[in-house]
Protein backbone atom coordinates (compact mmCIF):
# COMPACT_ATOMS: atom_id res chain seq x y z
CA UNK A 1 0.00 0.00 0.00
CA UNK A 2 2.80 2.41 0.93
CA UNK A 3 6.29 1.94 -0.47
CA UNK A 4 9.30 4.05 0.34
CA UNK A 5 12.16 3.38 -2.11
CA UNK A 6 15.31 5.26 -1.17
CA UNK A 7 13.00 8.13 -0.23
CA UNK A 8 14.56 11.34 1.04
CA UNK A 9 13.28 14.78 1.89
CA UNK A 10 15.35 17.91 2.16
CA UNK A 11 13.62 21.19 3.05
CA UNK A 12 14.39 24.27 1.00
CA UNK A 13 16.43 25.77 3.80
CA UNK A 14 18.69 22.73 3.62
CA UNK A 15 17.54 20.51 6.52
CA UNK A 16 17.62 16.84 5.57
CA UNK A 17 14.47 15.50 7.27
CA UNK A 18 14.51 11.99 5.79
CA UNK A 19 17.24 10.10 3.94
CA UNK A 20 17.21 6.88 1.95
CA UNK A 21 14.13 5.36 3.55
CA UNK A 22 13.21 1.89 2.29
CA UNK A 23 9.99 0.60 3.74
CA UNK A 24 6.82 -1.26 2.85
CA UNK A 25 3.65 -0.68 4.83
CA UNK A 26 1.10 -3.32 4.04
CA UNK A 27 -2.58 -2.60 3.59
CA UNK A 28 -4.57 -3.33 6.74
CA UNK A 29 -1.60 -2.98 9.10
CA UNK A 30 -1.35 -0.93 12.28
CA UNK A 31 1.95 0.84 13.01
CA UNK A 32 3.16 3.20 15.66
CA UNK A 33 5.56 5.93 14.66
CA UNK A 34 7.98 7.03 17.36
CA UNK A 35 11.15 9.00 17.71
CA UNK A 36 12.55 11.99 19.54
CA UNK A 37 10.93 15.37 19.13
CA UNK A 38 12.01 16.96 15.85
CA UNK A 39 13.14 13.64 14.42
CA UNK A 40 10.77 13.89 11.47
CA UNK A 41 7.57 12.13 12.55
CA UNK A 42 5.35 14.94 11.29
CA UNK A 43 7.37 15.18 8.09
CA UNK A 44 6.90 11.44 7.60
CA UNK A 45 3.13 11.83 8.01
CA UNK A 46 3.01 14.91 5.77
CA UNK A 47 4.62 12.87 3.01
CA UNK A 48 1.86 10.31 3.44
CA UNK A 49 -0.96 12.84 3.05
CA UNK A 50 0.74 14.59 0.11
CA UNK A 51 1.47 17.85 1.89
CA UNK A 52 5.11 17.25 0.89
CA UNK A 53 6.72 15.41 -1.97
CA UNK A 54 10.02 13.50 -1.71
CA UNK A 55 13.06 15.35 -2.97
CA UNK A 56 14.87 12.07 -3.70
CA UNK A 57 13.90 8.45 -4.23
CA UNK A 58 10.33 7.40 -4.68
CA UNK A 59 7.18 7.13 -2.57
CA UNK A 60 4.19 5.14 -3.77
CA UNK A 61 0.83 5.36 -2.03
CA UNK A 62 -2.22 3.41 -3.21
CA UNK A 63 -0.07 2.43 -6.21
CA UNK A 64 0.49 6.07 -7.22
CA UNK A 65 3.94 7.65 -7.43
CA UNK A 66 3.57 10.80 -5.34
CA UNK A 67 6.03 12.68 -7.54
CA UNK A 68 3.92 12.11 -10.62
CA UNK A 69 0.35 12.66 -9.50
CA UNK A 70 -1.60 15.78 -10.40
CA UNK A 71 -3.30 18.18 -8.00
CA UNK A 72 -6.67 16.75 -8.92
CA UNK A 73 -5.41 13.24 -8.15
CA UNK A 74 -4.01 14.42 -4.81
CA UNK A 75 -7.44 15.71 -3.78
CA UNK A 76 -9.02 12.41 -4.85
CA UNK A 77 -6.44 10.35 -2.92
CA UNK A 78 -6.73 12.52 0.18
CA UNK A 79 -10.36 11.46 0.46
CA UNK A 80 -9.05 7.94 1.10
CA UNK A 81 -6.92 9.22 3.97
CA UNK A 82 -8.12 10.37 7.38
CA UNK A 83 -5.67 12.57 9.25
CA UNK A 84 -5.72 13.45 12.94
CA UNK A 85 -3.63 16.60 13.23
CA UNK A 86 -1.64 17.47 16.31
CA UNK A 87 -3.02 21.02 16.12
CA UNK A 88 -6.54 19.69 15.34
CA UNK A 89 -7.11 21.84 12.21
CA UNK A 90 -10.79 22.43 12.99
CA UNK A 91 -12.91 25.18 11.46
CA UNK A 92 -13.87 27.48 14.31
CA UNK A 93 -16.95 28.92 12.61
CA UNK A 94 -18.58 25.52 12.13
CA UNK A 95 -20.30 23.32 14.68
CA UNK A 96 -18.80 20.09 15.97
CA UNK A 97 -21.30 18.20 13.80
CA UNK A 98 -20.28 20.06 10.63
CA UNK A 99 -16.58 19.76 11.42
CA UNK A 100 -16.91 16.01 11.71
CA UNK A 101 -19.04 15.87 8.57
CA UNK A 102 -16.60 18.02 6.58
CA UNK A 103 -14.95 15.19 4.57
CA UNK A 104 -18.40 13.96 3.58
CA UNK A 105 -19.67 17.45 2.71
CA UNK A 106 -16.61 18.04 0.54
CA UNK A 107 -17.18 14.67 -1.11
CA UNK A 108 -20.64 15.89 -2.14
CA UNK A 109 -22.71 13.72 0.23
CA UNK A 110 -26.10 14.96 1.42
CA UNK A 111 -26.84 15.50 5.08
CA UNK A 112 -29.49 12.80 5.29
CA UNK A 113 -26.89 10.32 3.98
CA UNK A 114 -24.24 11.10 6.58
CA UNK A 115 -26.17 12.36 9.59
CA UNK A 116 -26.38 8.97 11.32
CA UNK A 117 -22.68 8.23 10.67
CA UNK A 118 -21.59 11.54 12.11
CA UNK A 119 -23.75 11.16 15.21
CA UNK A 120 -22.43 7.63 15.74
CA UNK A 121 -18.83 8.87 15.51
CA UNK A 122 -19.60 11.64 17.98
CA UNK A 123 -21.07 9.09 20.36
CA UNK A 124 -17.90 7.00 20.04
CA UNK A 125 -15.74 9.91 21.10
CA UNK A 126 -18.27 10.91 23.78
CA UNK A 127 -19.21 14.22 22.23
CA UNK A 128 -22.90 13.63 21.57
CA UNK A 129 -23.74 16.48 23.92
CA UNK A 130 -21.53 18.91 21.98
CA UNK A 131 -23.05 18.46 18.53
CA UNK A 132 -23.89 22.14 18.13
CA UNK A 133 -20.89 23.55 19.97
CA UNK A 134 -18.14 25.36 18.13
CA UNK A 135 -14.42 24.56 18.56
CA UNK A 136 -13.45 27.75 20.41
CA UNK A 137 -15.73 26.59 23.24
CA UNK A 138 -14.18 23.10 23.50
CA UNK A 139 -11.28 21.92 25.65
CA UNK A 140 -8.09 20.65 24.03
CA UNK A 141 -9.15 17.05 24.60
CA UNK A 142 -12.57 17.67 23.07
CA UNK A 143 -11.00 19.28 20.02
CA UNK A 144 -8.74 16.26 19.71
CA UNK A 145 -11.76 13.96 19.74
CA UNK A 146 -13.54 16.06 17.11
CA UNK A 147 -10.44 15.74 14.93
CA UNK A 148 -10.40 11.98 15.44
CA UNK A 149 -14.08 11.66 14.61
CA UNK A 150 -13.56 13.72 11.45
CA UNK A 151 -10.61 11.57 10.38
CA UNK A 152 -12.62 8.37 10.76
CA UNK A 153 -16.13 9.35 9.68
CA UNK A 154 -15.59 8.51 6.04
CA UNK A 155 -13.97 5.15 6.97
CA UNK A 156 -10.81 5.95 5.00
CA UNK A 157 -8.39 3.32 3.72
CA UNK A 158 -5.49 4.95 5.53
CA UNK A 159 -5.66 6.68 8.91
CA UNK A 160 -2.76 8.87 10.01
CA UNK A 161 -2.74 10.25 13.53
CA UNK A 162 -0.24 12.70 14.97
CA UNK A 163 -0.21 12.38 18.78
CA UNK A 164 -3.93 11.52 18.95
CA UNK A 165 -3.93 10.91 22.69
CA UNK A 166 -1.67 13.80 23.62
CA UNK A 167 -4.48 16.05 24.84
CA UNK A 168 -6.81 13.52 26.48
CA UNK A 169 -6.95 11.76 29.84
CA UNK A 170 -5.82 8.10 30.10
CA UNK A 171 -9.37 6.77 30.03
CA UNK A 172 -10.24 8.68 26.88
CA UNK A 173 -6.82 7.71 25.46
CA UNK A 174 -7.75 4.04 25.88
CA UNK A 175 -11.12 4.67 24.26
CA UNK A 176 -9.50 6.40 21.31
CA UNK A 177 -6.99 3.60 20.92
CA UNK A 178 -9.86 1.14 20.93
CA UNK A 179 -11.34 3.13 18.07
CA UNK A 180 -8.10 2.91 16.10
CA UNK A 181 -7.92 -0.83 16.76
CA UNK A 182 -11.50 -1.17 15.58
CA UNK A 183 -10.65 0.66 12.34
CA UNK A 184 -7.65 -1.63 11.95
CA UNK A 185 -9.83 -4.67 12.60
CA UNK A 186 -12.12 -3.48 9.81
CA UNK A 187 -9.15 -3.67 7.44
CA UNK A 188 -8.00 -0.06 7.41
CA UNK A 189 -4.32 0.85 7.52
CA UNK A 190 -3.45 2.89 10.61
CA UNK A 191 -0.26 4.80 11.43
CA UNK A 192 -0.12 6.57 14.79
CA UNK A 193 2.69 8.95 15.71
CA UNK A 194 3.17 9.05 19.48
CA UNK A 195 5.58 9.63 22.32
CA UNK A 196 3.60 7.31 24.60
CA UNK A 197 5.89 4.26 24.57
CA UNK A 198 3.91 2.54 27.31
CA UNK A 199 0.86 2.56 25.05
CA UNK A 200 3.01 1.29 22.19
CA UNK A 201 4.33 -1.61 24.27
CA UNK A 202 0.86 -2.57 25.44
CA UNK A 203 -0.46 -2.69 21.87
CA UNK A 204 2.18 -5.10 20.57
CA UNK A 205 1.90 -3.51 17.14
CA UNK A 206 5.00 -2.91 14.97
CA UNK A 207 6.86 0.33 15.52
CA UNK A 208 8.47 2.65 13.01
CA UNK A 209 11.20 4.58 14.75
CA UNK A 210 12.54 7.72 13.15
CA UNK A 211 15.87 9.12 14.15
CA UNK A 212 18.43 11.18 12.26
CA UNK A 213 16.29 11.01 9.14
CA UNK A 214 16.25 7.21 8.97
CA UNK A 215 13.35 4.88 9.73
CA UNK A 216 13.66 1.48 11.39
CA UNK A 217 10.88 -1.01 11.98
CA UNK A 218 10.63 -2.90 15.27
CA UNK A 219 8.25 -5.47 16.55
CA UNK A 220 6.39 -8.03 14.42
CA UNK A 221 8.03 -8.02 10.97
CA UNK A 222 10.84 -5.76 12.23
CA UNK A 223 14.25 -6.23 13.79
CA UNK A 224 13.15 -6.56 17.42
CA UNK A 225 10.13 -7.76 19.29
CA UNK A 226 9.71 -4.65 21.37
CA UNK A 227 9.99 -0.95 20.67
CA UNK A 228 13.39 0.44 21.56
CA UNK A 229 13.98 2.41 24.71
CA UNK A 230 13.91 6.18 24.43
CA UNK A 231 17.08 7.49 22.83
CA UNK A 232 17.90 4.29 20.99
CA UNK A 233 19.36 5.02 17.57
CA UNK A 234 18.24 2.95 14.63
CA UNK A 235 21.08 1.93 12.40
CA UNK A 236 19.09 1.79 9.23
CA UNK A 237 15.82 1.10 7.64
CA UNK A 238 14.40 -2.39 7.36
CA UNK A 239 11.84 -3.73 4.95
CA UNK B 1 -25.85 18.60 -4.18
CA UNK B 2 -24.42 18.80 -0.68
CA UNK B 3 -25.17 21.80 1.46
CA UNK B 4 -23.04 24.87 0.70
CA UNK B 5 -20.11 25.24 3.04
CA UNK B 6 -20.30 28.48 5.02
CA UNK B 7 -17.26 30.70 5.38
CA UNK B 8 -16.34 32.41 8.66
CA UNK B 9 -17.81 35.86 9.18
CA UNK B 10 -14.96 38.17 8.37
CA UNK B 11 -16.32 41.66 8.82
CA UNK B 12 -13.13 43.38 7.64
CA UNK B 13 -13.07 41.75 4.24
CA UNK B 14 -16.87 41.86 3.97
CA UNK B 15 -17.04 45.60 4.58
CA UNK B 16 -13.93 46.21 2.51
CA UNK B 17 -15.40 44.35 -0.45
CA UNK B 18 -18.77 46.06 -0.07
CA UNK B 19 -17.22 49.51 0.24
CA UNK B 20 -14.81 49.03 -2.67
CA UNK B 21 -17.56 47.61 -4.89
CA UNK B 22 -19.90 50.49 -3.94
CA UNK B 23 -17.26 53.13 -4.65
CA UNK B 24 -16.22 51.59 -7.94
CA UNK B 25 -19.85 51.01 -8.94
CA UNK B 26 -20.55 54.68 -8.23
CA UNK B 27 -17.53 55.82 -10.25
CA UNK B 28 -18.32 53.47 -13.13
CA UNK B 29 -21.91 54.77 -13.14
CA UNK B 30 -20.67 58.34 -13.33
CA UNK B 31 -18.37 57.22 -16.15
CA UNK B 32 -21.37 55.78 -17.99
CA UNK B 33 -23.43 58.94 -17.41
CA UNK B 34 -20.62 61.22 -18.61
CA UNK B 35 -19.86 59.00 -21.62
CA UNK B 36 -23.47 58.79 -22.71
CA UNK B 37 -23.84 62.54 -22.08
CA UNK B 38 -20.72 63.29 -24.12
CA UNK B 39 -21.96 61.05 -26.89
CA UNK B 40 -25.29 62.87 -26.96
CA UNK B 41 -23.48 66.19 -26.76
CA UNK B 42 -21.29 65.35 -29.74
CA UNK B 43 -24.40 64.37 -31.68
CA UNK B 44 -26.31 67.48 -30.65
CA UNK B 45 -23.48 69.80 -31.65
CA UNK B 46 -23.50 68.71 -35.25
CA UNK B 47 -27.22 67.98 -35.56
CA UNK B 48 -28.19 71.37 -34.06
CA UNK B 49 -25.91 73.16 -36.48
CA UNK B 50 -26.79 71.00 -39.46
CA UNK B 51 -30.51 71.54 -38.91
CA UNK B 52 -30.21 75.31 -38.72
CA UNK B 53 -29.10 78.07 -41.05
CA UNK B 54 -28.83 81.82 -40.96
CA UNK B 55 -29.89 84.13 -43.75
CA UNK B 56 -28.15 87.50 -43.79
CA UNK B 57 -30.22 90.21 -45.47
CA UNK B 58 -28.31 93.43 -46.24
CA UNK B 59 -30.09 96.62 -47.26
CA UNK B 60 -30.68 96.83 -51.02
CA UNK B 61 -28.53 99.37 -52.86
CA UNK B 62 -29.93 102.83 -52.58
CA UNK B 63 -31.65 102.02 -49.32
CA UNK B 64 -30.21 102.59 -45.85
CA UNK B 65 -32.23 99.84 -44.24
CA UNK B 66 -34.31 96.80 -45.11
CA UNK B 67 -37.95 97.63 -44.69
CA UNK B 68 -40.12 95.35 -42.53
CA UNK B 69 -42.12 94.46 -45.63
CA UNK B 70 -39.01 93.38 -47.52
CA UNK B 71 -37.83 91.32 -44.55
CA UNK B 72 -41.25 89.69 -44.19
CA UNK B 73 -41.20 88.83 -47.90
CA UNK B 74 -37.82 87.08 -47.54
CA UNK B 75 -39.06 85.19 -44.45
CA UNK B 76 -42.12 84.15 -46.43
CA UNK B 77 -39.96 82.86 -49.31
CA UNK B 78 -37.79 80.90 -46.88
CA UNK B 79 -40.75 79.44 -44.99
CA UNK B 80 -42.33 78.18 -48.21
CA UNK B 81 -39.17 76.34 -49.25
CA UNK B 82 -39.55 72.55 -48.90
CA UNK B 83 -37.50 71.16 -46.01
CA UNK B 84 -37.78 74.32 -43.93
CA UNK B 85 -39.62 73.93 -40.62
CA UNK B 86 -39.67 77.61 -39.79
CA UNK B 87 -37.93 80.94 -40.15
CA UNK B 88 -37.87 83.97 -37.94
CA UNK B 89 -36.25 87.37 -38.30
CA UNK B 90 -34.22 88.34 -35.26
CA UNK B 91 -35.65 91.32 -33.40
CA UNK B 92 -33.73 94.55 -32.83
CA UNK B 93 -33.12 93.50 -29.22
CA UNK B 94 -31.71 90.11 -30.28
CA UNK B 95 -29.45 91.81 -32.80
CA UNK B 96 -28.27 94.20 -30.11
CA UNK B 97 -27.55 91.25 -27.81
CA UNK B 98 -25.45 89.60 -30.50
CA UNK B 99 -23.18 92.62 -31.01
CA UNK B 100 -23.24 93.89 -27.46
CA UNK B 101 -19.94 92.16 -26.52
CA UNK B 102 -18.18 94.44 -29.02
CA UNK B 103 -20.38 97.57 -29.09
CA UNK B 104 -21.91 97.70 -25.64
CA UNK B 105 -25.56 97.71 -24.63
CA UNK B 106 -26.58 101.08 -26.02
CA UNK B 107 -29.46 100.24 -28.40
CA UNK B 108 -29.37 103.80 -29.78
CA UNK B 109 -25.80 103.32 -31.05
CA UNK B 110 -26.62 99.91 -32.50
CA UNK B 111 -29.82 101.25 -34.08
CA UNK B 112 -27.80 103.85 -35.99
CA UNK B 113 -25.47 101.27 -37.55
CA UNK B 114 -26.31 99.78 -40.97
CA UNK B 115 -26.38 96.23 -39.69
CA UNK B 116 -27.80 93.50 -41.97
CA UNK B 117 -30.89 91.68 -40.74
CA UNK B 118 -30.59 88.05 -39.70
CA UNK B 119 -33.17 85.34 -40.23
CA UNK B 120 -32.89 82.16 -38.17
CA UNK B 121 -33.93 79.18 -40.27
CA UNK B 122 -34.87 75.82 -38.76
CA UNK B 123 -34.89 72.89 -41.16
CA UNK B 124 -36.82 69.67 -40.81
CA UNK B 125 -33.67 67.50 -41.05
CA UNK B 126 -30.21 67.17 -42.49
CA UNK B 127 -31.34 67.00 -46.11
CA UNK B 128 -28.61 68.59 -48.27
CA UNK B 129 -31.24 69.38 -50.92
CA UNK B 130 -32.88 71.88 -48.56
CA UNK B 131 -29.80 74.09 -48.64
CA UNK B 132 -29.76 74.03 -52.47
CA UNK B 133 -33.48 74.85 -52.60
CA UNK B 134 -32.99 77.73 -50.18
CA UNK B 135 -30.14 79.18 -52.23
CA UNK B 136 -32.29 78.92 -55.36
CA UNK B 137 -35.29 80.56 -53.68
CA UNK B 138 -33.18 83.36 -52.20
CA UNK B 139 -31.34 84.06 -55.47
CA UNK B 140 -34.73 84.69 -57.09
CA UNK B 141 -36.47 86.61 -54.26
CA UNK B 142 -33.56 88.44 -52.59
CA UNK B 143 -30.35 88.23 -54.62
CA UNK B 144 -28.36 90.14 -52.03
CA UNK B 145 -29.28 87.78 -49.20
CA UNK B 146 -26.58 85.34 -48.10
CA UNK B 147 -27.21 81.87 -46.74
CA UNK B 148 -24.89 80.66 -43.99
CA UNK B 149 -25.54 76.91 -43.61
CA UNK B 150 -22.89 76.61 -40.86
CA UNK B 151 -20.90 74.22 -43.06
CA UNK B 152 -17.52 75.48 -41.92
CA UNK B 153 -18.57 75.12 -38.24
CA UNK B 154 -19.86 71.66 -38.83
CA UNK B 155 -16.62 70.70 -40.57
CA UNK B 156 -14.70 71.87 -37.50
CA UNK B 157 -17.10 70.44 -34.94
CA UNK B 158 -17.35 66.95 -36.40
CA UNK B 159 -13.73 65.94 -35.58
CA UNK B 160 -13.96 67.77 -32.25
CA UNK B 161 -17.15 65.96 -31.28
CA UNK B 162 -15.61 62.66 -32.36
CA UNK B 163 -12.64 63.39 -30.09
CA UNK B 164 -14.96 64.18 -27.18
CA UNK B 165 -16.76 60.90 -27.78
CA UNK B 166 -13.50 58.91 -27.94
CA UNK B 167 -12.18 60.65 -24.84
CA UNK B 168 -15.35 59.84 -22.90
CA UNK B 169 -15.29 56.17 -23.85
CA UNK B 170 -11.56 55.89 -23.14
CA UNK B 171 -12.21 57.35 -19.68
CA UNK B 172 -15.06 54.86 -19.19
CA UNK B 173 -12.77 52.01 -20.25
CA UNK B 174 -10.11 53.14 -17.76
CA UNK B 175 -12.67 53.40 -14.94
CA UNK B 176 -13.85 49.89 -15.85
CA UNK B 177 -10.30 48.51 -15.85
CA UNK B 178 -9.44 50.22 -12.56
CA UNK B 179 -12.67 48.88 -11.07
CA UNK B 180 -11.82 45.36 -12.19
CA UNK B 181 -8.35 45.57 -10.61
CA UNK B 182 -9.60 47.04 -7.35
CA UNK B 183 -12.36 44.44 -7.07
CA UNK B 184 -9.79 41.72 -7.82
CA UNK B 185 -7.51 43.06 -5.08
CA UNK B 186 -10.40 43.16 -2.60
CA UNK B 187 -11.23 39.54 -3.44
CA UNK B 188 -7.60 38.57 -3.01
CA UNK B 189 -7.43 40.33 0.38
CA UNK B 190 -10.63 38.57 1.44
CA UNK B 191 -9.18 35.24 0.45
CA UNK B 192 -5.99 35.86 2.42
CA UNK B 193 -8.15 36.39 5.51
CA UNK B 194 -9.69 32.94 5.01
CA UNK B 195 -6.52 31.05 4.22
CA UNK B 196 -6.85 28.74 7.27
CA UNK B 197 -10.14 27.47 5.88
CA UNK B 198 -8.54 26.88 2.49
CA UNK B 199 -5.77 24.82 4.10
CA UNK B 200 -8.17 22.61 6.05
CA UNK B 201 -10.35 22.03 3.01
CA UNK B 202 -7.32 21.04 0.96
CA UNK B 203 -6.13 18.61 3.62
CA UNK B 204 -9.43 16.78 3.73
CA UNK B 205 -9.51 16.34 -0.03
CA UNK B 206 -11.41 19.31 -1.46
CA UNK B 207 -10.74 19.92 -5.13
CA UNK B 208 -9.52 23.34 -6.23
CA UNK B 209 -12.77 23.99 -8.05
CA UNK B 210 -14.81 23.19 -4.91
CA UNK B 211 -12.84 25.72 -2.86
CA UNK B 212 -12.98 28.19 -5.73
CA UNK B 213 -16.77 27.84 -5.90
CA UNK B 214 -17.19 28.69 -2.20
CA UNK B 215 -15.13 31.85 -2.49
CA UNK B 216 -16.43 33.01 -5.87
CA UNK B 217 -20.02 32.67 -4.61
CA UNK B 218 -19.23 34.83 -1.61
CA UNK B 219 -17.43 37.57 -3.53
CA UNK B 220 -19.91 37.54 -6.40
CA UNK B 221 -22.72 38.39 -3.97
CA UNK B 222 -20.70 40.95 -2.04
CA UNK B 223 -19.67 42.77 -5.22
CA UNK B 224 -23.14 42.51 -6.75
CA UNK B 225 -24.70 44.09 -3.66
CA UNK B 226 -21.91 46.66 -3.23
CA UNK B 227 -21.86 47.81 -6.84
CA UNK B 228 -25.68 47.85 -6.85
CA UNK B 229 -25.54 50.30 -3.92
CA UNK B 230 -22.98 52.40 -5.85
CA UNK B 231 -25.18 52.51 -8.94
CA UNK B 232 -28.25 53.37 -6.86
CA UNK B 233 -26.34 56.26 -5.28
CA UNK B 234 -25.27 57.50 -8.71
CA UNK B 235 -28.88 57.33 -9.99
CA UNK B 236 -30.08 59.20 -6.90
CA UNK B 237 -27.45 61.84 -7.50
CA UNK B 238 -28.50 62.08 -11.15
CA UNK B 239 -32.14 62.52 -10.14
CA UNK B 240 -31.15 65.02 -7.45
CA UNK B 241 -29.20 67.01 -10.01
CA UNK B 242 -32.30 67.23 -12.18
CA UNK B 243 -34.64 68.04 -9.31
CA UNK B 244 -32.41 70.70 -7.81
CA UNK B 245 -31.60 72.29 -11.15
CA UNK B 246 -27.94 71.35 -11.19
CA UNK B 247 -28.40 70.09 -14.72
CA UNK B 248 -26.77 72.84 -16.69
CA UNK B 249 -28.54 72.17 -19.98
CA UNK B 250 -31.67 74.26 -19.99
CA UNK B 251 -30.47 76.91 -17.57
CA UNK B 252 -29.37 79.07 -20.48
CA UNK B 253 -31.47 78.22 -23.47
CA UNK B 254 -29.08 79.58 -26.03
CA UNK B 255 -26.20 77.34 -24.95
CA UNK B 256 -28.28 74.25 -24.19
CA UNK B 257 -27.08 72.36 -27.26
CA UNK B 258 -23.47 72.91 -26.16
CA UNK B 259 -23.90 71.23 -22.76
CA UNK B 260 -24.40 67.55 -21.88
CA UNK B 261 -27.84 66.37 -20.77
CA UNK B 262 -28.37 64.20 -17.67
CA UNK B 263 -31.72 62.89 -18.80
CA UNK B 264 -32.21 59.29 -17.48
CA UNK B 265 -33.23 57.68 -20.73
CA UNK B 266 -33.98 53.94 -20.97
CA UNK B 267 -30.59 53.47 -22.70
CA UNK B 268 -28.75 55.16 -19.84
CA UNK B 269 -30.69 53.27 -17.16
CA UNK B 270 -30.12 50.01 -19.04
CA UNK B 271 -26.38 50.66 -19.16
CA UNK B 272 -26.36 51.51 -15.45
CA UNK B 273 -28.21 48.28 -14.67
CA UNK B 274 -25.43 46.41 -16.45
CA UNK B 275 -22.75 47.84 -14.12
CA UNK B 276 -23.45 45.53 -11.11
CA UNK B 277 -23.80 42.53 -13.40
CA UNK B 278 -20.47 43.28 -15.04
CA UNK B 279 -18.87 43.84 -11.65
CA UNK B 280 -20.24 40.52 -10.38
CA UNK B 281 -18.74 38.80 -13.42
CA UNK B 282 -15.41 40.52 -12.80
CA UNK B 283 -15.52 39.48 -9.12
CA UNK B 284 -16.28 35.89 -10.09
CA UNK B 285 -13.34 35.81 -12.45
CA UNK B 286 -11.02 37.64 -10.04
CA UNK B 287 -11.94 35.38 -7.11
CA UNK B 288 -11.50 32.27 -9.24
CA UNK B 289 -8.06 33.36 -10.42
CA UNK B 290 -7.06 34.43 -6.88
CA UNK B 291 -8.12 31.11 -5.34
CA UNK B 292 -6.42 28.98 -8.00
CA UNK B 293 -3.27 31.08 -7.80
CA UNK B 294 -3.23 30.97 -3.98
CA UNK B 295 -3.77 27.20 -3.93
CA UNK B 296 -0.97 26.60 -6.40
CA UNK B 297 1.38 28.92 -4.53
CA UNK B 298 0.66 27.25 -1.16
CA UNK B 299 1.21 23.75 -2.45
CA UNK B 300 4.34 24.70 -4.35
Amino acid sequence: MIQFSGTGLRYRQGTQALRGVNLDIEAGSLHFLTGPSGAGKSTFLRLLYFALRPTSGKLTIFGEDTNKISRVEIARLRRRIGVVFQDFQLLDHMTVFDNVALPLIVAGRREHEYRANVLEMLEWVKLSHKVDAKPPFLSGGEKQRVGIARAMVSVPDLILADEPTGSVDPEMGERIMALFREMHRLGNTVIIATHDLEMVRRSGAPVLRIEDGTVARYGPGGRASLPPPPGAIAEGATR
Amino acid sequence: MSKPLPLPRDWTSTWLSLFVASAMGFLASLGVVVSVGADRLADSWTSELAARATVIVPAPSGQERVTPEQLAAVVEVITRTPGVAGARALSQAEMAALVSPWLGDDEGVIGDLPLPHLIDVVMTGEDPRTEARLRQALSEAAPLAELDAHGRWIDRLRPASEQVRQLAFTALGLVGLASALVVALACSAGLSAQIAVVDVLKLIGAQDRYISRIFTRRFRWLVLIGSGIGVALAVLMLMGARIFGMETAGTVESVAPLLPTLEPTPLLLGLLALVPILFALIATLAARISVRWTLRRREG
